[in-house]
């Protein structure tokens, strides 16, 4: 009974916790500028994530070391630093990016502007890593963030014209307009949010962190295996909204506050407040995650002592950092550059950091000698080495896309 | 320094200063855009008022809402105000949009401070002439 009841609860907090502010607004402004026609991007990005956190949890939990310790030693330290670099550079505006959503949200329930919140926004994320149990956070977090589900209700009462939307999804050539090339800018972006680099890494140091063994496998396949595509299909629910409702009216997403307008349409204040407060969780949850995973890649790269499951003065190097990554966060929204438009930005630069985040742990998962019986099998290397491709592709064409369309413009 | 490379060096200055000139000014197909900046504003700031009107929103929110736009729209006048027009047809298209936005930014003013029937009406006469200027989008 205790092991269903926590293989549901890690299904719940995977499903709550997949959706950050990457996810809120790409799948936003996508739905409100092409409908549906990229829900193919969104069901690749779902597997490839599901591929790569799977490997990622297996190292984590038959090894008992995080990936990003063991990429350092497998590879050496030159491939280990481009790995960190690329992973922590991405991280720090992701951070950025989610730091700022948490202000947004904020400002939604209470009318404030971002400038405010900012603050009050680290003071929270800090005194929780800092003192929160690393279950109570990623729990609580991930179950309130389930009332982003508020989107696919919404949907639902929308009443929507599926056949459209169907259509729409698996005709996508008909919905492109203008410049093609900002659809496949839009893709990449697309891919970029749903394969975050962060989530792997906060995955496999959180196997760590709660002590996972090989008999924690099952739990492992479940958060990655229905947690993430359930997740994930609230992506497709907040596109969805903003097809049914702002793509009629020609309403381009250009903030956060757009992005709740569908919701309110169909549910009124009771669903908005679901939404503000799914909104609040998602990114504060994200911001606990890609806090810990600033301070995981720089602890276990260099070697420092790591983890909440020490106390934070046996652990003094990884608190630090922490700390200082969301200061330098802080700072970069200090100047009063949009947050919407830092999570733009690193949605895609996210996706240019993709392969040097994802080969090394294909490297890993495919060593015996770290992971014994469990090594991956032909099918989930075929798997892997696809998506490796694909997210070569979307390395490559990302930067001359987001240049030659002006992000999509 | 011989004749032949001074006339090289000319005919180049030439086209560079022709390319910047017509690539600076805009046309009237590069004024579409923008409006369809200040439709998708000024319809998204309508939504908002209608979700007021119909008790489906909270004031803070609904504030935020106006504002955010009311921005969005400032930004797009900005932009049109520093536009060079290409020949009479763009500066029409750019007077147009400037007007029409002028008039959806008035519109959400007028909503922030209580109006939000006569702000709704005057959004939508803005939408209107705005989703003509960026082609019917």
């Amino acid at each position: 009974m205790k092991k269903i009841f926590a293989v549901a609860l890690g299904i719940l907090t995977a499903i709550g916790g997949f959706v950050d502010i990457g996810d809120l607004v790409t799948n936003a402004v996508v739905g409100s500028r092409f409908g549906m026609s990229l829900t193919w991007v969104v069901l690749l990005g779902i597997v490839g994530i599901c591929v790569y956190a799977d490997m990622s949890g297996r190292v984590a939990a038959v090894s008992g070391r995080a990936t990003f310790e063991i990429i350092r030693e497998r590879l050496g330290p030159r491939a280990g630093l481009a790995n960190l670099t690329a992973s922590f550079l991405i991280n720090l505006l992701t951070l950025t990016a989610e730091i700022g959503g948490i202000a947004l949200a904020l400002q939604l329930a209470a009318g404030v502007g971002p400038g405010m919140w900012i603050p009050v926004a680290l003071f929270g994320v800090w005194i929780v890593v800092w003192r929160t149990k690393f279950s109570i956070m990623e729990n609580v977090t991930g179950l309130v963030g389930l009332c982003l589900i508020v989107f696919a209700v919404a949907l639902f009462l929308l009443n929507p014209d599926w056949g459209t939307l169907g259509t729409q999804a698996s005709q996508p050539w008909t919905q492109i307009t203008g410049n093609p090339l900002s659809y496949w800018y839009f893709a990449v972006a697309l891919f970029g949010a749903a394969m975050t680099p962060y989530e792997v890494f906060f995955f496999s140091s959180g196997g760590v962190e709660e002590g996972w063994t090989r008999k924690d496998l099952g739990t492992e396949r479940a958060n990655v295996f229905i947690g993430f595509p359930l997740g994930g299909m609230l992506s497709l629910a907040i596109a969805a909204c903003a097809a049914v409702v702002l793509l009629p009216k020609a309403i381009e997403v250009t903030s956060l506050s757009q992005i709740v307008l569908p919701v309110a349409q169909a549910g009124g204040k009771l669903a908005l407040a679901f939404v503000i407060v799914g909104i609040l969780a998602a990114t504060f949850g994200a911001a606990l995650e890609t806090t810990l995973s600033s301070g995981y890649t720089l602890a276990q790269f260099f070697g420092w002592s790591w983890g909440k499951f020490r106390k934070p003065a046996q652990a003094a190097r990884f608190h630090l950092s922490m700390i200082i990554c969301l200061l330098i966060g802080g700072g970069i929204l200090a100047t009063g550059v949009d947050p919407v438009a830092v999570t733009e930005v690193s949605v895609v630069f996210s996706a240019v950091a993709l392969p040097l985040t994802y080969f090394p742990i294909l490297v890993v998962a495919n060593d015996p000698e770290y992971m014994g019986d469990e090594v991956n099998g032909r099918m989930r290397n075929g798997l892997a080495v696809f998506f490796l491709a694909v997210i070569m592709v979307a390395a490559l064409a990302a930067i001359p896309l987001m240049i030659i369309t002006g992000m999509g413009s | 320094m011989n004749g032949r490379p001074r006339r090289v060096i000319a005919v180049a200055v030439a086209l560079s200063t022709g390319m910047a000139l017509t690539g600076c000014a805009a046309t009237q197909a590069s004024i579409e855009p923008m409006a369809g900046n200040a439709l998708a504003a000024t319809r998204s700031a309508e939504l908002s008022i209608r979700l007021d009107l119909a008790g489906r929103t909270f004031p803070t929110t609904y504030d935020v809402q106006l504002g955010d736009m009311a921005t969005q729209l400032a930004n797009t006048i900005s932009q049109l105000e520093q536009t060079s027009t290409a020949d009479a047809a763009a500066e029409r298209a750019r007077t147009k949009t400037l007007a029409a936005s002028r008039d959806a930014v008035d519109a959400i003013h007028l909503a922030q401070s209580g109006h939000d029937v006569r702000a709704e009406k005057d959004l939508h006469s803005a939408a209107d002439k705005l989703a003509k200027l960026a082609g019917d989008q």
